[in-house]
């Protein structure tokens, strides 16, 4: 036990990091108590968004956020949506985005055009994960290379691939990926007397989970999980966005989709209208068309009729997870709700409406999630043996059989990890490779399900047909990611299988991103912190030159003087790359000015006197 | 047949420091060392939970068995560990998960039990394309009458619904029959010393035969559900 302390405490700590659609949050259990790490501001989300204003140097967070509109050409944002998915799949939400995407057909993969490059989801999201590394870093001031890190439960194979991918670009060891509901529940019930039956109903920016657990002696049991990956709080937005581009259209004439600056706009304006909502009985979408302005109030009656179809989607999944549990609603003794929407009544009442039984509202719908992977973390660090968390796979696994048909090897909702064996013969003499086709899914037909991956079983020792054995494992492991593996059973050899993902990337193809992402690591901290620099520099700038004829009348001429000195070296620096010289002429105007700050003050008092 | 009983006490060793492993937890891993032992040759789901190969298993013991094993062995628990002791505990939860599944679950027991003692096929697939569902063959007390009926049900629709309720009946009588029989056979292998081997086959294709009935009743269930959609009395 002291030797894994010991190890654990040599490679830094081990942070819970739940990549959201919306927002990010890092949160580290210290002394058994989970919290979330903020910023010197005291900020705990980073915005999910990435600016490629310059494309050398990518932002993220709230600088990005603060470019979405602005330069929405250049802002990525709810890439999580795209993570692990191919053109095909995504084709239905391509209007609703205000950026391009572009199918990179050699590795079946989506990426997101911005300006001159393009970038996959993957690349985004390691991106983000690199400035949640960084938050870690800044807020325990030591390195952070550890992490676990949240998808949703529904998330197939190539998601959980993705995400696991875009944690080691970003420099971490993904200890463990972890469902969403199942980390909220760890938050929710980590006070051991917790027991029973939950359901922790999830709804997120971009997807929807719900989770059904049994709570007993510090294990929590994950019974079933159901979900739906493109059902979120974006999708409120964008039933108020369409029907403002609507009203748009016929009383202006204008085409909000065809302008991705007002595209934009109009998403954050639709946005800030669901969030007021929230708390208050009416709000008003107000967009401005150059000098024209839209304008329409909305009562939280109005936005719940317009969003209760969407809500209802959420049904289905439930009832769907309940009778996988082999439950009834009334057996439940708590449904907790996650997930910045979980704050809109109506979201309330439609969990209210399906369970029976009125929700949960303890836990913190933003922060619960980080808090699990945290305690999760602390778990496998080794700090905490009372707790163990058992999940399962939310999706069947299958092969593709004759007739084009899924013959299913591993049932949703078996536990993880969890193994299939499959033993092959041959079809010909001499043959001395399979085909095999994996898939995850449902539904019968293999169109209608997720194509996982392709490939030749090969190595046959060259047989009568029906003489040769060869058996295939399926592995499911710890983080609901598929391993396959292959033995020769006549020799005992093992066979190298490579499985190349439908909508993925190959082992080798992650090292060689790996190498050019730390080759750019630094370049982009430098330019990270000239960038934070100059934001300190240009509002100070700003609010001398805007008070300078006052400051001549206030000031005797000297001060006058030295003040117009100290701002034209700041404007020097600014132009300049020394983040130091840009501080240091920073905090000199500052301190040139503090006596101008007090004349200004009392002059403004004096003029409302 | 590579059935082990599971009355003698656990004589192995730990595959690590060599100690003597005892007790049901010692069979996954060693309680000196920590290290997760490897799957042995022939070790069955009733070894994995230090029970005896029977059908009527106390679940709740099935259950408080899975979470103390599962709270020690988990891949969890070894996230620091060697790569070996990761690959074992990762092997030894994958094995201790599907043994859950099927102790708790009397169909997949049935199916669980005719597997180790030879009565279902290993499974060898001629390719990925040649997996296909057996078909069990039609008992004979029923052949008659689901003739009629489909008869009947072609000859006039319309009056057929109360040959149709009648028929259900009939199917969940023989349903009900049928898995009485095969409680009665459970009980019987139960009680026999697991060196009888020719009566423990004797009971064991019984029950074979009995399940695939069932199988059978099942997918007719299945067509009179369809049927009755088409009948508009019933």
């Amino acid at each position: 036990m002291s030797v894994q302390f010991e190890s654990s405490q040599k490679k830094g700590p081990i942070v819970g990091i739940d990549l959201g659609t919306t927002n990010s949050l890092v949160a580290i259990v210290e002394n058994g108590v989970p919290r979330v790490l903020r910023s010197k501001e005291g900020q705990s989300l980073i915005p999910s968004v990435v600016s490629f204003a310059d494309q050398n140097h990518p932002l993220v967070g709230s600088e990005a956020k603060r470019n979405k509109v602005k330069d929405a050409q250049h802002t990525v944002f709810s890439a999580k949506r795209l993570l692990g998915r191919g053109f095909e799949d995504l084709k239905p939400i391509l209007s609703s985005l205000p950026y391009a995407l572009i199918e990179d057909s050699a590795a079946g993969l989506v990426k997101v055009q911005v300006g001159e490059g393009s970038y996959s989801a993957v690349e985004i999201s390691a991106l983000i994960l690199r400035e949640v590394k960084k938050r870690a870093e800044e807020a325990l001031n030591c390195p952070v290379a550890q992490a676990v890190i949240t998808v949703p439960a529904y998330f197939n194979d190539a998601q959980r691939q993705a995400t696991r991918t875009a944690g080691r670009l970003a420099g971490l060891d993904v200890l463990r990926i972890v469902n969403e509901p199942t980390a909220a529940s760890l938050a929710y019930g980590l006070d051991k007397k917790r027991q029973g039956l939950i359901a922790v109903y999830d709804l997120g920016g971009g997807t929807f989970d719900v989770s059904i657990l049994k709570l007993q002696d510090g294990i929590f049991e994950v019974l079933a999980t159901q979900g739906d990956t493109q059902l979120g709080g974006d999708d409120l937005d964008q039933a108020l966005a369409s029907v403002a581009a609507v009203e748009i259209s016929k009383v202006f004439g204008i085409d909000i989709y065809s302008d991705v600056q007002l595209h934009a706009s109009l998403l954050e304006a639709a946005e800030s209208v669901k969030i007021a909502l929230s708390t208050q009985a009416e709000a008003v979408l107000q967009l401005k068309l150059g000098d024209q302005v839209y304008s329409r109030a909305w009562t939280q009656s109005e936005f719940e009729a317009l969003v209760r179809p969407i809500l209802d989607r959420t049904e289905e999944p439930c009832l769907r997870a309940l009778q996988d549990a082999g439950l009834k609603p009334s057996e439940l003794s708590d449904v907790v709700l996650v997930g910045g929407p979980s704050r809109l009544k109506i979201v309330q009442d439609t969990a209210r409406k399906i369970f029976g039984k009125e929700p949960n509202a303890s836990v913190h719908p933003d922060e619960v999630v980080a808090e699990g992977a945290a305690i999760q973390a602390d778990i496998l660090a080794g700090n905490n043996r009372d707790l163990l968390l058992l999940d399962v796979v939310p999706l069947s696994l299958g092969l593709e059989t004759y007739g084009g048909l899924m013959s299913t090897l591993i049932h949703r909702n078996t536990r993880i990890p969890t193994v299939a064996r499959e033993v092959y013969t041959t079809f010909v003499e001499n043959q001395t490779a399979v085909d095999i086709h994996v898939l995850q899914g449902e539904r019968e037909r293999i169109e209608e399900n997720r194509s996982l991956a392709r490939f030749k079983l090969g190595g046959i020792q060259p047989a009568p047909a029906g003489i040769p054995r060869v058996e295939v494992t399926f592995l499911i492991d710890a983080d609901g990611i598929l391993q396959v593996a292959a033995k020769d059973l006549r020799t005992g050899q093992e066979q190298s299988v490579e499985v190349r993902p439908t909508h993925g990337l190959t082992d080798s193809e992650v090292e060689k991103m790996l190498i050019n992402s730390l080759e750019n690591v630094e370049a982009d901290e430098a330019y990270k912190k000239l960038v934070e620099a100059r934001n300190k520099g240009e509002p100070v700038v700003r609010a001398v030159e805007k008070s300078w004829e006052q400051a001549q009348a206030l000031l005797p001429p000297e001060e006058c003087q030295e003040v117009q000195n100290k701002l034209e070296a700041l404007r020097t620096a600014l132009k300049g790359e020394a983040v130091a010289a840009i501080y240091d002429a920073t905090s000199d105007l500052n301190r040139v000015t503090v006596r101008l700050a007090e004349l200004l003050i009392q002059d403004s008092l004096k003029e409302m006197r | 047949m590579d059935v082990e009983t599971v009355s003698q006490p656990n004589q192995n060793a730990c595959s690590e420091c060599g100690r003597k492993l005892e007790g049901y937890l010692a069979h996954h891993f060693c309680s000196t060392c920590q290290a997760p032992q490897p799957l042995r040759e022939g070790e069955s789901y009733f070894h994995a939970f230090d029970l005896p190969m029977k059908f009527g298993l106390d679940v709740a013991l099935v259950q408080k068995r899975f979470y103390e094993i599962s709270r020690e062995l988990h891949p969890d628990r070894f996230v620091s560990s060697s790569v070996d002791d990761r690959a074992r505990s990762m092997a030894r939860m994958s094995f201790l998960n599907q043994a859950f599944q099927t102790l708790r679950n009397s169909s997949a027991l049935r199916e669980y039990i005719l597997k180790l003692y030879g009565l279902r096929a290993s499974g060898v697939e001629m390719r990925a394309e040649g997996r296909q569902p057996q078909k069990a063959a039609m008992p004979i007390e029923l052949a008659e009458s689901w003739f009629e009926l489909q008869e009947a049900v072609l000859d006039d629709p319309d009056q057929a619904g109360v040959r149709v309720i009648e028929f259900e009946a009939e199917l969940a009588r023989l349903k009900a029959q049928g898995e009485n029989r095969l409680k009665s056979l459970e009980a019987q292998f139960d009680r026999l010393p697991k060196d009888a081997e020719t009566e423990i086959l004797a009971i064991l294709s019984q029950m074979d035969a009995e399940l695939q009935r069932q199988n059978y009743f099942r997918s007719i269930e299945k067509d009179v559900e369809r049927m009755k959609r088409n009948v508009s009395s019933v």
